[in-house]
């Protein structure tokens, strides 16, 4: 017997829990667009995410065929909420999805740092959801992932495509841990699909799965993802 | 820490004598609340602390920077609610947002300040951070039925529980690389300049480290990915799956018609391939499930970069005692150097005897230093002693 990766094995644990809700998984290029990647996503021009030293941006002249000039430089993918950009104004609503994929920051690695990482974000779109929806289908996935007396902790936060926003901390080894940003989809990403924003609304979120794996399998190291290194790999 | 997560995060308080100084970060959204007065402001907003005059005027008609249309029910659908009119009205009072209401249509006057404030949304969000996002109840959300995955996925699900339980172990490689079709701007380093064109460099440096790590000379290496490669007009996600014996010989090959297995019998194989070619070919087949190959309860242990030292023990048992119960005696006295093993590697009985020989090789290892032989053979002997424990074990040596 060899062995699956242990980020494919969180990613389908994922996967089994939300398909059981009526998600299907959806998928877009590691190679995006800043249309895509920020503004689709109401990620002002002026954001400091989109400077040079967080984004990866393509060294092109000419821009291949696949990117029309009006949707601005292609860069690598920082985040899979570009991939609910696409969803969103290919499909109808109401939908169920959830992106789970690589992503890419420009950042110097270390133990927790690395220029590329896995992401999963969820998109619920639909005319009867509300904030109540979002805070469940989270606590639940947590809870299926690391057990049933989890205990959790939300927070107001702040995203761009979000509004309201909310983060959820969970309560692991005794401290608190930062595990997943989401809320209510703002107006302006519904308008810049070309969806009615008095019409719907979307429960969004967007967690790392580099983070989900190292806190539940114990790894202290997220380059070890990505080393192949057999002592890692065999392991799981 | 009641402020956590309502706009800030508070990052220390210290006592400064006859005052407190906090470290506060601010969320991006509220640019207004970084003065000591949009402080003091939210402060008073979700302590309820009164506010000096003159900083707690809610705005009005008058001096209202804007003003936001909202109904109740609308806050109510976003946040999941049934608040009331006023209740509403009396959270946004707590930040000088002033209300008024005719025939249930709602205005909102934003302070001059507040230009984060311009959506209902936005006053949802205000609501919910005074009332609590914990207090806000969850609710179950329906399940629909099954949706159809997309059949690359499907595929990329199949193609790995073939080869998991074929034995080839999954690996990720990184994504940049010293050369190919694309490059990135301001690289990390010069060798990761470029995206990969191809999974097979990187899985050929990982089978020579299977093959170095292996605990037999004859054992193959088994190593697949499934990744995106990258050309100068478009991006693929591709399949490539390696077998090495040795570290001499490598054939290249890129057939589909080699998945799902070809007995490539002591012939080193990379193979690489577009994942969309395996979709036919992988659609009506029976494939083992991925379930059982999922398991969330492993607790990973960090591996010794000294070398290790490999020893065999050999020894023979009554017929009719099972391998695994030798090799729980080995592991429980193994002592915490041993790192890998118990393997079994041979089991033999000759017509007519009523014993059997079994032979297992184990590894010893330390996380501080490069061990002795004599520490290896201390941690050996002490196995030695426990299987000769049972009367009728011999180990045989």
């Amino acid at each position: 017997m060899g062995h699956l990766h242990p980020l494919t094995q969180i990613i389908y644990t994922a996967e089994r829990y939300f398909r059981e809700l009526g998600f299907t998984v959806a998928e877009g290029p590691e190679i995006e667009s800043e249309r895509y990647n920020f503004d689709a996503l109401n990620i002002p021009a002026d954001h400091p995410a989109r400077a040079m030293q967080d984004t990866f941006y393509l060294k092109e002249s000419v821009a291949p065929p696949s990117h029309k000039a009006s949707e601005g430089k292609p860069l690598l993918r920082t985040h899979t909420t570009a991939v609910d950009a696409h969803y969103l104004e290919e499909h109808e609503p109401p939908f169920r999805i959830i992106a789970p994929g690589r992503v890419f920051r420009n950042e110097a690695t270390d133990a927790t740092h690395e220029a590329q990482f896995y992401q999963i974000d969820g998109l619920v779109v639909a005319e009867d959801v509300h904030l109540g929806h979002l805070k469940w289908i989270l606590e639940e996935f947590y809870k299926h992932i690391f057990g049933a007396h989890l205990e959790f902790r939300w927070r107001r936060s702040f995203f761009s495509f979000v509004e309201p926003g909310v983060e959820l901390d969970i309560k692991w080894g005794g401290k608190w841990l930062e595990v997943v940003g989401a809320g209510m989809l703002h107006p302006n990403v519904f308008a810049a699909a070309g969806r009615d924003p008095q019409k719907w609304r979307g429960l969004a979120f967007g967690t790392g799965l580099d983070r989900i794996a190292m806190i539940k399998y114990s790894i202290s190291d997220i380059r070890l993802f990505y080393g192949g290194d057999p002592r890692f790999s065999k392991q799981f | 820490m009641e402020l956590n997560g309502r706009f800030c995060e508070i990052e220390s308080v210290k006592s400064t004598g006859d005052d407190w100084t906090l470290d506060v970060k601010v969320l991006p959204d509220r640019p207004d609340a970084k003065t000591p007065e949009g402080f003091a402001r939210e402060l008073s907003a979700i302590m309820g602390w009164p506010m000096k005059k003159g900083l707690a005027l809610v705005a009005d008609k008058k001096n209202a920077r804007a003003q936001v249309q909202f109904t109740p029910q609308k806050i109510n659908e976003i946040l999941g609610l049934q608040l009331s009119g006023a209740e509403i009205a009396s959270f946004l009072k707590r930040v000088r947002v002033g209300t008024k209401e005719s025939s249930n249509v709602w205005g909102a006057y934003i302070p001059a300040d507040r230009t984060d404030l311009n959506l209902v949304e936005d006053l949802a969000d205000e609501v919910m951070r005074l009332y609590g996002v914990d207090n806000i109840p969850s609710v179950a959300l329906p399940a629909l039925n099954l949706v159809p995955l997309p059949s690359v996925y499907e595929a990329a699900q199949k193609a790995r529980a073939i080869l998991v339980s074929l034995g080839y172990t999954e690996i990720y490689s990184y994504s940049f690389s010293a050369a190919g079709e694309r490059e990135v701007e301001k690289s990390l380093a010069s060798h990761k300049s470029f995206l990969r064109t191809n999974l097979s460099d990187a899985l050929r440096e990982t089978l020579l480290s299977h093959l170095d790590h292996a605990l037999f000379e004859t054992e193959a290496a088994r190593v697949f990915e499934i990744g995106t490669v990258f050309f100068k007009d478009r991006e693929e996600l591709h399949l490539a799956a390696g077998i090495a014996y040795n570290k001499e010989k490598y054939k290249k090959e890129s057939l589909p018609s080699w998945f799902p297995h070809t007995d490539w019998s002591q012939t080193s194989v990379i193979c690489e391939m577009p994942l969309g070619e395996l979709v036919s070919v992988l659609a009506g087949k029976e494939c083992p499930g991925i379930v059982p190959l999922v398991n969330l309860d492993v607790q990973y242990r960090s591996f010794s970069l000294y070398p290790r030292i490999i020893r065999d023990i050999a020894l023979f048992v009554p017929s009719g005692v099972r391998a695994e119960d030798v090799e729980s005696v080995i592991r429980e006295n193994a002592g915490p150097l041993l790192a890998e093993g118990p393997v079994k590697f041979d089991e033999f009985s000759k017509a007519g005897e009523s014993r059997t020989s079994l032979a297992f090789r184990i590894a010893f290892q330390s996380h501080k230093k490069t061990l002795s032989d004599a520490e290896a053979n201390e941690a050996l002997s002490s196995i030695v002693s426990a299987l000769e424990k049972h009367p009728l074990w011999q180990v045989r040596k």
